[in-house]
Order: C-alpha cells, then structure tokens, then sequence
C-alpha cells in the first residue's frame, strides 16, 4: 500500500538531491498529525512526508503564485486540474513556468473528505480505503470531480499513475520530464496508457445531470433560480480566495476600487456575476470554490457551466496551451459577432 | 521557507481551524483548515483575514493608561494595580452593583469563566455580560 506514496516521495527526494529544484510544493502529512496539509519541502529527508492520498483541499498553483518566488527553482506534485491552473497561471505572468518542475498524479477524482482520517485512493472503477479495496461510491467524491473529463495531467512534465494493488507507472512527458527521471534513476515506464473511457462516461453523465436540470429551465426560471442562489451569498470572499484563476492582487470586488465603495459590501448579484465574468471562459473545474463555500452556493456548477459553453465557442481549451490565450483576452470584434452579439 | 501553521481563528467563539501561512518568520496570510471539524474547509470574512491585525500599526501592545487628553505606556504591573484602586474605590463608595464585567467572545470559556469569578466572588454583583450580546 506504501508503494503509491514511496515512488512519489523518491522523485521528490532526488529532484532536491540532485539541486534540480530549491523547493517542493506537494500536499503531506507531518508524523505529528493525521491532517493532510500543502508543505514547501527544502530538505530531502522532509521528502518522506508527501502523499499520495485522493484528497486534495486546495490549488497549490493558486499557493504557489501568490507566495511562491518565480526566480526560485521549484518542484509540483499536482493533480490535472491543478497543473491547468498552473498553465492558465501562467499565462497570466503569475508565475514562471521556466523555473517549474511539475509531476501530475493521474487523477479520476478526489474525496470531499477523509472521514475518520482514512487513506483512500480512488480508481475509475472502485476505490481503496485503508488498504481495502471497495466498488467506487460516487457520493463520495467531490461534485467537480463527476463532471471532470481530464484524469491524465499531460501538461506535466513527469505524470504518474496508481493501480490498484500498488502498482506504481511513470512517464516523462517532456524534456525537464527526462531530467526528473534520471535524477531520481527511475526509467519511464512504457505501457499502455490509462483506459479513460470510465472517466468520461461518468463526465458526460455528470455534466448531463448537472447541467441538463438547469438547462432544462427557461432563461427567466434559471435567472430567478441562480439569483435565489446568490441571496445565500455572506460574502466570505471564500470562493475568490481559493480560486486559483482569480489572480489580481488588487481585486476589482475589494471596496474602494470604482465598483463598491469603501466600507460598503458589494450586492450579492454583483459579487458573483463579476466573478463570473472574470474567471469563468478560463474555468479548470478544480472545484475549489464550491468546496470554500460556507452557504452550500453551487458555484463551481455555474463556472463549469459556463466554461463548457463558452469552450466550444471560442475553441478555447483551458490550462493546455500556453499559447492560446483566454478569450476575454484574445476576442475580436468579428468573433462576438458569430455569436450574434450586436456591436455599436 | 514558507509553512502553514495550524491554529485557531481568534475573533470569535467559534473556534474554527486555520492555517496561519508563515514566510520567513513572518505570518503573510491566512487560510482554511481543510480537516478541522469545526469548520470544514470554510471560513468568514474574518477568518480568511486573521492575519491582518497581527503586524497592524493600531495594534496595542502595551498597556496604556490615559493622561489628560492623552494616553501613557505603562508596565502591566502598573496598569493592573491602578485598575484594581479604582475598582476597589467604586465597590466602596457606590456598592458592587456600580460595577459591571463585560467579557469578551474572543477569549476562551476559561478566561470568561474566570472573569465572571472576579465579578461575584472578589466585587460582589452579578453585572456580567458579553460582547456578543452589545
């Protein structure tokens, strides 16, 4: 059972042994505690700590980028949503992909949490909970990762598959990839790639599920029903602080900045259609912000809604490409007006 | 370096967990505790903020004790024994019940345990109330 974190945790030790990398952002567990939290390791024998574990509760790009150094060479153990916020990131020159070093976990979801603290691992068709194998239960899983369409992290440099029963597969997906590998002198491991085909039924059926009940409502019904949704809104700006494509240091939602004035709060509405508007063309179905949410508001459900409208639109695929910019960014006159949109 | 400490939110009862991020000695921002069980991942307004106060120039850290129209820094020796002069003045002119105790949400049960003690065992009345009730 070890294995899973051994493999990981051997990679980390030898990119910091090997000077490859100053520092390792991954997701561990102190000997002191059960909890699992983000650690910046510098030392190698702190390699030791890192898990492997299919929970994740929080955006380590989004860590990374706002207090990470971009002229220090550092090292990621991410998951695939994660290492798309990293590339969507760094579009955004929030950080500097040069000096990155990523190793993505193959990924075909994350629980909402660890009761009882168990060490659970999750397969595309069942799970292990403290060493037991058990049939998937989808109700575990948190909601972003029934709809998520993208198990295998191909944007990163090293990526990394678990089998049941401990197997362990690596391979190198690029140049900085190769150096990863022979620093830690394990060779990549040729097989056939991960069977998805699970993955994206459950998506397609998720995404059906999801968004078809929403769909499936007239425009003024769903206005009214995403409104109501709002009016639960305490303005915790939780959703905000966790996202991890929400970059701006000096956020167009702090009072005092044009939109709100200071000491006031901003109106409910306002707060998440701006959001909405900000993020939701580079949206990466992390699911970070719904999980932030204290009031149970489905917002990772509007942002991935939203992104899967806009994607096929703008033949935008968020968190791939360096080069493909974000359409709000990138639009030009002529492309509003394919979607009918009157110009003045 | 950068670590995340786990702690409690001091601004409330509540008692939810965050981490505290830690940059070179310093606390640079504040975040949910993923696996407290009081909180879950969640956090208010105040919670994601904590952080704020901790370097705030309006900060108070020593006890100061006001002169005129303005205030003095005084060592808590000081501070402590011209409270309890005064407290013991008002109790012996006026009665105990001229004196009230306003606990604070921000402290533990222990510490408002006690206040409430110095209220009825030392002074005498029972004016004890809280600040989440003002």
């Amino acid at each position: 059972m070890k294995n899973y974190n051994k493999v990981i945790q051997d990679i980390v030790r030898s990119m910091l042994e090997a000077g490859l990398v100053e520092e390792v952002v991954a997701f561990g567990q102190d000997p002191a505690s059960v909890d699992i939290l983000p650690l910046f390791i510098t030392e190698p024998q702190d390699a030791e700590k890192v898990v492997a574990i299919s929970y994740y509760p929080c955006s380590l790009a989004k860590l990374v980028a706002l207090y990470g150094d971009k002229d220090k060479k550092t090292g990621m153990v991410l998951r695939p949503c994660d290492a798309r916020a990293l590339v969507e990131l760094a579009k955004r020159q929030q950080v500097n992909l040069e000096n990155i070093y990523t190793v993505g976990i193959e990924c075909y979801g994350v629980v909402k949490d660890r009761a009882g603290n168990n060490e659970i691992y999750v397969f595309p068709g069942d799970m292990e909970i403290d060493g037991e194998s058990k049939p998937l239960d989808e109700d575990m899983l948190a909601p972003g990762c029934l709809r998520c369409e993208y198990p295998i992290p191909t944007m990163t440099d090293v990526s990394f598959r678990l089998e049941p029963k401990g197997e362990v597969s690596v391979t190198a997906n690029t140049e900085k990839g190769k150096e990863i590998l022979s620093a830690a002198k394990i060779s990549s491991t040729e097989g056939s790639p991960t069977d998805i085909s699970a993955i994206k039924e459950r998506a397609a059926r998720w995404q059906e599920q999801d968004f078809g009940e929403l769909m499936k409502m007239e425009p003024g019904e769903r206005l009214k029903y995403w409104l109501s949704q709002f009016d639960k809104c305490i303005k915790c700006y939780g959703c905000r602080n966790s996202c991890p494509i929400c970059y701006c240091s000096d956020c167009y939602l702090e009072p005092g900045r044009m939109l709100i004035e200071g000491e006031e709060m901003p109106p409910e509405k306002l707060f998440h259609i701006t959001r909405l508007m900000h993020v939701g063309d580079s949206c990466v179905n992390c699911g970070q912000c719904e999980a932030a949410c204290p009031m149970g508001i489905p917002v990772s459900k509007l942002y991935h809604m939203l992104y899967k409208e806009l994607s096929p639109l703008f033949d935008y695929e968020a968190g791939f490409d360096l080069d493909s910019l974000p359409p709000v960014s990138s639009i030009r006159d002529e492309d509003l007006l394919k979607t009918g949109v009157e110009l003045d | 370096m950068i670590s995340f400490v786990p702690t409690i939110c001091t601004y409330c009862g509540t008692g939810c967990g965050i981490l505290l991020i830690v940059k070179d000695g310093s606390v640079v921002g504040a975040r949910p505790w993923p696996e407290h069980p009081i909180n879950q991942d969640k956090l208010c307004i105040k919670g994601w903020n904590v952080d704020e106060f901790i370097y705030h120039e309006d900060r108070l850290k020593k006890p100061l004790v006001k002169e005129g129209d303005s205030f003095k820094e005084v060592s808590w020796e000081e501070a402590l024994k011209l409270v309890a002069e005064k407290l013991g003045e008002a109790k012996d002119k006026s009665g105990p019940d001229s004196v009230a105790f306003l606990a604070s949400a921000r402290c533990t049960n222990e510490e408002n345990y006690l206040l409430q003690k110095l209220s009825r065992a030392v002074i005498g009345t029972n004016n004890v109330d809280h600040c989440a009730r003002l």
